[in-house]
């Protein structure tokens, strides 16, 4: 793969990439300041791993990445500057939309993250459990207990 | 589930793609110092300082020569076959020192004479906590976010002169965050001679870390003699204060009065039970046993003592670690020191002597393993680097199946301070009695390749031995005529608490018994654990749905031996931990 080719790829990764990659590093770290120094290194993976080779689902290589950047950066968060979920600058107009965002935010990381990448990215427990490293099975209880606590936020919450 | 689309909203900023999109004209600073030399890397700092914080720092230098990033080979963990290939850093067999009938005995004096009782309640099977829930004023913490915060002592080490605890301060609630607990407390350690009732100099050293439901604490205590050659006795007491000090901080003896409110731990270490085993293996015996105020805890009956340290856990804990032996290819000249790593054009092994990863010893309870890991590096900075991206697998060595680890981020939990240990908890599916574990510790370097410095231990976990059935035998048959005396397979007793046993039973029969099924000399499936070889259960709930992350399941023995039930522990899906005793005519 010549430069200009790994050039073109690596930037139309980035926008269509990019929203996913986002999502998964705000659901996962929870601060836009975090989350944009992992998304930046997701990205800078790709570009080396591109150099090297291709992956064979650029999606779902960029979603591990970032699964296993954001894992190792909570991992060691004590390293980082911590800044509370009240500080993310909140692209949401209505105290409800806000209300709802915490809510989702409430939930443990493992739990939303598990959560996010199957309802909105649309994986399958099988992709998820191939992102995360963990077991199909896992993933599924994972998933269970996550819709039952935001069910029980979200009932609380009325 | 579509409440969860709100995420959707969370769109990239274009600040982020343009940096992204600049990725390819220059690295991060980050990365990029790891390759300049020193007078280059004082001159990217200044220019970084200049800068300003808040700036994005693209680097470039002249020649702007990218590091040539480690190959991955990711057939390392991968592949069973690939794995046999791998060298072995150490390998590392456990210990089951004999029982000692005269401390068996004493301890259940003391039982009966407190007409106490251990409490099963922990997943795991170990007593539910060596602390006392704080109760009373507490001032300025609400007591319900107190009752949210249990602590328990995972088990310690005894060294030549060091005792190390390693305590945990799980926060099973909401109300308080994980790492608010680190501020709430502080710990203060006196060490008292028990023959004396003098207090003995030491030095407390404490490094608390985040888990992500859980504080770890290790309390490192040195005593200026060495432990068991100059006294007969030694009392260990421990208190985990209520305090805004924050749990790293030591209190004095004259600021401990003024904090009420406390986890409260002792390790009676006594000299008057030392032993020599039957081998020559140079271990020596001592009994001890864990307190708190309100009731008498046993840990190992005969816990072993070694120069080199070695674990001690309470109660669940019944095998410790005899000093790692070192395997090094024999062609090699290498010294125990070195560690292997993938080369980086991924076409032969090679080694390095600037970091190196031991294994301190483990914990086990023929279920969940601990392994406690050290990281010395001789270059400065290493460790950190190594840290940054951990790679951690453990595999069965027989069958090559993967074992899961204890949760994320809770994998593995490394101190803040010098970022040198760290702690791996196991979580398998099936018992690791009589297995072999090969455990690989795995430093990538940044885009999670297999690769690097790749580090395998294998671990061996003897079966429960014949010796420790007889012991067992032995201490129901001391048992007060007429108590109920129970042991689950943990080896876990209860005695003197007819009356919780009734009530356990009861809460039995009202909440789980109705969607019990019970299966025996059925192939393992999911939802189902097999903990002692013969009985397998699966816990429902009233929908009938299962979920195998949560249950456990242990054989009750009766004082002859049989089985007089079962005992059940399980997570609900509240993240409380319930447990369940329920009985032959349950099932």
């Amino acid at each position: 793969m010549g430069e200009n080719s790994i050039n073109e790829t690596f930037q139309s990764a980035i926008d269509e990439y990019s929203d996913m990659v986002t999502r998964i590093c705000i659901v996962s770290l929870g601060n836009m300041i975090d989350a944009q120094e992992a998304y930046l290194n997701c990205f800078e993976s790709l570009y080396m791993q591109l150099k090297k080779k291709p992956p064979d689902d650029t999606g779902k290589w960029l979603a591990k990445v970032a699964y296993n950047e954001c894992k190792s950066m909570l991992r060691f968060k004590l390293k980082h500057k911590f800044v509370s979920i009240d500080d993310i600058t909140m692209p949401f107009d209505t105290a409800q939309e806000s209300e709802l965002i915490q809510i989702v935010f409430s939930l443990p990381e493992k739990y939303r993250n598990v959560l996010h990448l199957y309802v909105n990215v649309g994986y399958s427990t099988r992709e998820i459990a191939e992102i995360t490293g963990q077991k199909e099975s896992t993933v599924r209880s994972q998933l269970k207990r996550a819709r039952e606590r935001l069910k029980k936020e979200l009932e609380k919450g009325g | 589930m579509k409440k969860m689309n709100i995420v959707n909203a969370y769109t990239t900023p274009d600040e982020w793609k343009e940096r992204a999109r600049k990725i390819p004209a220059g690295r991060t600073g980050t990365a990029a110092v790891k390759s300049l030399s020193p007078i280059k890397a004082a001159a990217v700092a200044a220019i970084a300082i200049g800068i300003g914080a808040g700036g994005f720092l693209i680097l470039h230098t002249s020649n702007d020569e990218m590091i040539p990033p480690y190959e991955p080979a990711p057939t390392q963990v991968s592949d069973p076959d690939a794995r046999k290939e791998l060298t072995i850093k150490q390998k590392i067999s456990a210990y089951y020192p004999k029982s000692n009938d005269y401390a068996v005995t004493k301890l259940f004096d003391q039982y009966n004479n407190k007409n106490c009782c251990t409490k099963l309640t922990d997943m795991t099977g170990c007593p539910e906590s060596f602390s006392d829930m704080l109760k009373g004023d507490l001032g300025r913490i609400k007591a319900g976010e107190l009752n949210e915060i249990s602590a328990e002592c995972d088990g310690y080490i005894l060294s030549d002169k060091k005792i190390s605890l390693l305590i945990r301060l799980d926060n099973t609630g909401t109300s308080v965050d994980t790492k608010d607990i680190a501020r709430m407390f502080s710990t203060y350690v006196s060490v008292v001679d028990s023959q004396t009732g003098t207090q003995v100099e030491k030095q407390v050293e404490v490094t608390s870390y985040e888990g992500f439901m859980a504080q770890f604490l290790r309390v490192d205590i040195t005593l200026g003699k060495e432990l068991m050659m100059r006294f007969n006795e030694l009392t260990v007491d421990t208190h985990i204060l209520l305090t805004d000090k924050g749990l790293d901080t030591v209190i004095t003896d004259d600021e401990a009065g003024q904090y009420s409110g406390r986890y409260h731990y002792d390790i009676r270490i006594r000299q008057a039970y030392a032993d020599k085993s039957e081998k020559n293996d140079s271990y020596d015996t001592v009994s001890a046993y864990l307190s708190n105020r309100s009731a008498l805890y046993p840990i190992d009956q005969n816990a072993a003592y070694q120069l080199t340290g070695c674990y001690y856990s309470g109660g669940a804990a019944r095998y410790i670690t005899r000093t790692p032996e070192f395997h090094i290819p024999d062609d090699s000249d290498l010294t125990d020191k070195a560690v292997l790593r993938q080369a980086e054009n991924n076409s032969q092994k090679s080694y390095v002597k600037s970091v190196d990863i031991d294994c301190d010893g483990i914990i086990t309870d023929g279920v969940n393993m601990y392994a406690l890991f050290r990281e010395t590096s001789v270059s400065l900075g290493m460790v950190e680097n190594l840290n940054s991206d951990l790679i951690i697998k453990a595999y069965l060595k027989d069958t090559g199946e993967e074992i899961s680890l204890l949760g994320t981020p809770e994998t593995f939990e490394v101190s803040t301070e010098g970022l040198s240990r760290m702690i791996i908890r196991l979580r398998p599916d099936n018992i690791l009695s009589g297995r072999t574990v090969q455990l690989h510790i795995i430093s990538g370097s940044g885009d999670y390749g297999e690769q690097s410095y790749h580090y395998m231990f294998e671990i061996s976990i003897p079966e429960t031995s014949a010796a420790e059935e007889k012991s067992a035998q032995k201490i129901f048959a001391s048992a007060t005529e007429g108590t109920k005396l129970l042991s689950s397979s943990m080896g876990m007793m209860i005695t003197g608490c007819d009356a919780l046993i009734s009530q356990k039973e009861e809460e039995a029969r009202a909440a789980v018994s109705p969607a019990l099924m019970y299966i025996e000399g059925e192939e393992l499936s999911s939802g189902s654990y097999d903990l002692d070889g013969q009985y397998k259960g699966v816990v429902s709930d009233e929908a009938l749905t299962t979920d195998r992350d949560v249950c456990r399941l242990y054989r009750v023995r009766s004082a002859d031996g049989g089985t007089a039930g079962y005992y059940i522990s399980y997570n609900s899906p509240d993240n409380n931990v319930y447990s369940i005793h329920f009985f032959d005519e349950d099932i």
